[in-house]
């Protein structure tokens, strides 16, 4: 898949994502400035494996900075998307309190796991990838190994309220 | 790949456990289908703090901690897939346990009263062994007495096994229903007589249990009974002088228990199971002796008298602030770092207690005065890291001075017992008899 490709689908992805997440007329702006950021910083990724996951992670920070700034003054909509500045994706120290709370959540959460999730994220956080797993657990077949990691995974977005980051 | 097995591919991508081609494969379904576009929008949270090493060190090691056993009841779920026959059978045979115990526990209690007698495992050729002016022969249930075996002066705690007694009480039964009988007719003497050896017992002839109609109450002694967990009933006035000929008699048995009317031990006496250092903890409370044995007035006199000699004992436990503001008993090993803690105490006899951190150099933490029978909880203690915390406890009956605080190593190093009883979360320390104070080290263990 071409670069211009990919990004023409992720533009489309990342407006219906941030439209259904709350930011709504906002969403064509933030798809923008997502894109913008691809382009100005980021041209020499041509991968879909490398764009995505950046992408998200820009979508991410973005929408965090968006919803704080509308919870603190409400006047982002104020604000010309031209005059936004091109965020830092270092973390910030309210990034690293949420970051700080959400490990904490996810803690308490996986301590309450089952013994084969237990297993299975112990493994996982060593690096371990599925084959690996499946060798280690004994499990008859990688899908199989896909299937209790899916459940897992359920079980875990259970125990931490239904999403990883706490709502506001 | 289907949607449905792509989508299974979710869980990797957070960890980064993804191969280069499941990785593809699910980007670029994400690519094409908005709804896993979303979830995998939504899982850059957790990826992000993933990345950071010191996170998952610390996921890891909340993995790694194995988690106490009512925990892991909580955690065994279906959803993680089937539970595992292991688990199945574990539940089963909890099930069959809880089952048993209801079934037993009420008929326990029905059958067996606590018992509310002084009670001490005699040699059968023990002299202090206060005679019995008619003694009356046992005609049932002929014992032999068996080889000798540490005689034991001890107070019961809240369960005794008393099998034999009731294997043995239908024939006594009779014979102490004469003996009570007769004794109503008769004054309550003022004093017990002189204390008379029992005959000797030949171990290669079966004796015949006697029961002694001692203070022309329903107090008697039977001797000569069988060797497993012997009891002997003292009646009530001697109770303390047969406390003592018990505890001097050590390395000896003797088989002797009594039984009132009812079949059950007299009220005037203390059964006195052997044990170690929570039996002696309760052997040594004279406030426990003497709730035991309200209605004989002379007996209470004869256990404050003993209670003075008796070993100073001391029961603790760790109590932990839970949620909600409330302080819980818990295990030594299931504290964790930054808990805040409290420690509860609770003395067989009434005496001062101070309680000092750091065990080498003795800093002091708080001081107070126990009541015997009594718990005194100390103030919570300042949160700590992970690791141990020594605390050294010191409990002296005529107060905490500079003299016993030097003699705190010597009273380590004495002859005390301890023992801890998990299903209380209590531990039990006592001192030798003779022996005015008793110090130990608390240490917790900070997960």
């Amino acid at each position: 898949m071409q670069r211009d490709e990919v990004l023409a689908k992720l533009r489309e992805r990342i407006v219906r994502f941030a439209a259904s997440h709350g930011s709504g007329d906002a969403a064509e702006d933030l798809a923008q400035e997502v894109l913008l950021l691809l382009h100005e910083k980021y041209a020499h990724l041509e991968r879909v494996e490398d764009l995505l996951p950046l992408s998200f992670e820009i979508v991410r920070f973005k929408m965090m900075s968006w919803r704080r700034k509308s919870a603190r003054r409400g006047e982002y909509t104020q604000v010309s998307v031209t005059d936004i500045p091109l965020p830092d994706l270092e973390p910030n120290p309210a990034d690293q309190l949420e970051r700080r709370e959400m490990l904490e959540r996810l803690t308490r959460a996986v301590a309450q796991l089952g013994d084969r999730c237990r297993q299975l994220m112990r493994l996982k956080l060593q690096g371990k990838s599925f084959a690996e797993i499946q060798q280690a657990m004994g499990a008859g077949s990688l899908n199989t190994v896909y299937t209790w990691d899916f459940r897992c995974r359920k079980n875990l977005l259970e125990l931490m309220g239904g999403d990883w980051e706490a709502k506001p | 790949m289907s949607r449905e097995d792509i989508a299974r591919l979710l869980g990797g991508y957070a960890t980064g456990t993804l191969t280069p081609e499941e990785q593809q494969a699910l980007f670029a379904a994400a690519l094409e289908d908005q709804e896993l576009f979303d979830e995998l929008a939504r899982e850059q949270a957790l990826r992000d703090v993933l990345r950071e090493p010191a996170a998952r060190a610390q996921l890891l090691a909340a993995l790694e901690d194995r988690l106490p056993w009512y925990r892991r009841f909580g955690s065994w779920r279906v959803s993680d897939g089937m539970p595992s026959p292991a688990t199945l059978a574990a539940l089963a045979a909890c099930l069959l346990v809880v089952g048993a115990l209801a079934i037993w526990r009420p008929w326990h209690q029905n059958e067996l009263p606590q018992p509310s007698a002084v009670a001490t495992e005699l040699p059968a050729e023990a002299p202090a062994t206060p005679a019995a002016p008619a003694a009356v022969e046992q005609k049932g249930a002929a014992i032999p007495s068996t080889t000798p075996a540490k005689a034991r002066t001890l107070l019961p705690p809240p369960l005794l096994p008393r099998a034999i007694e009731l294997q043995a009480a239908p024939p006594m039964k009779k014979e102490l229903l004469a003996a009570d009988a007769a004794s109503s007719a008769e004054p309550r003497q003022a004093d017990l007589p002189a204390a008379a050896a029992p005959p000797p017992v030949n171990p290669a002839t079966p004796q015949k249990p006697q029961i002694a109609n001692q203070t022309a109450a329903a107090d008697t002694i039977l001797a000569g009974r069988d060797s497993g967990e012997r009891m002997k009933i003292v009646p009530g006035p001697g109770a303390a002088g047969a406390l003592q000929s018990a505890g001097a008699a050590a390395g000896t048995t003797a088989a002797i228990s009594a039984f009132s009317t009812n079949g059950t031990q007299p009220s005037g006496a203390i059964a006195i199971p052997p044990g170690g250092a929570r039996q002696l903890f309760y052997a040594g409370s004279a406030v426990a002796a003497q709730k035991e044995a309200t209605e004989s007035k002379r007996f209470n006199a004869a256990v404050r008298a003993l209670g003075s000699q008796a070993a100073l004992g001391i029961k603790w436990s760790i109590l932990r602030l839970v949620p909600g503001g409330e302080y819980a008993i818990v295990n030594a090993e299931d504290l964790r770092a930054g808990d805040t803690v409290k420690l509860r105490f609770a003395s067989n006899q009434s005496c001062d207690l101070s309680v000092f951190d750091n065990a080498s150099a003795l800093v002091p933490l708080f001081t107070g005065h126990v009541q015997a029978g009594e718990s005194l909880d100390s103030p919570p203690l300042s949160p700590w890291r992970k690791g141990l915390r020594q605390l050294a406890v010191l409990l002296a009956r005529g107060g905490v001075t500079a003299g016993t605080l030097t003699r705190m190593p010597q009273a380590q190093s004495q002859a005390q017992q301890s023992e801890t009883d998990r299903g209380e979360q209590a531990t039990y320390t006592v001192g030798p008899a003779d022996t005015p104070q008793v110090s130990l080290l608390i240490t917790l263990n900070y997960q």
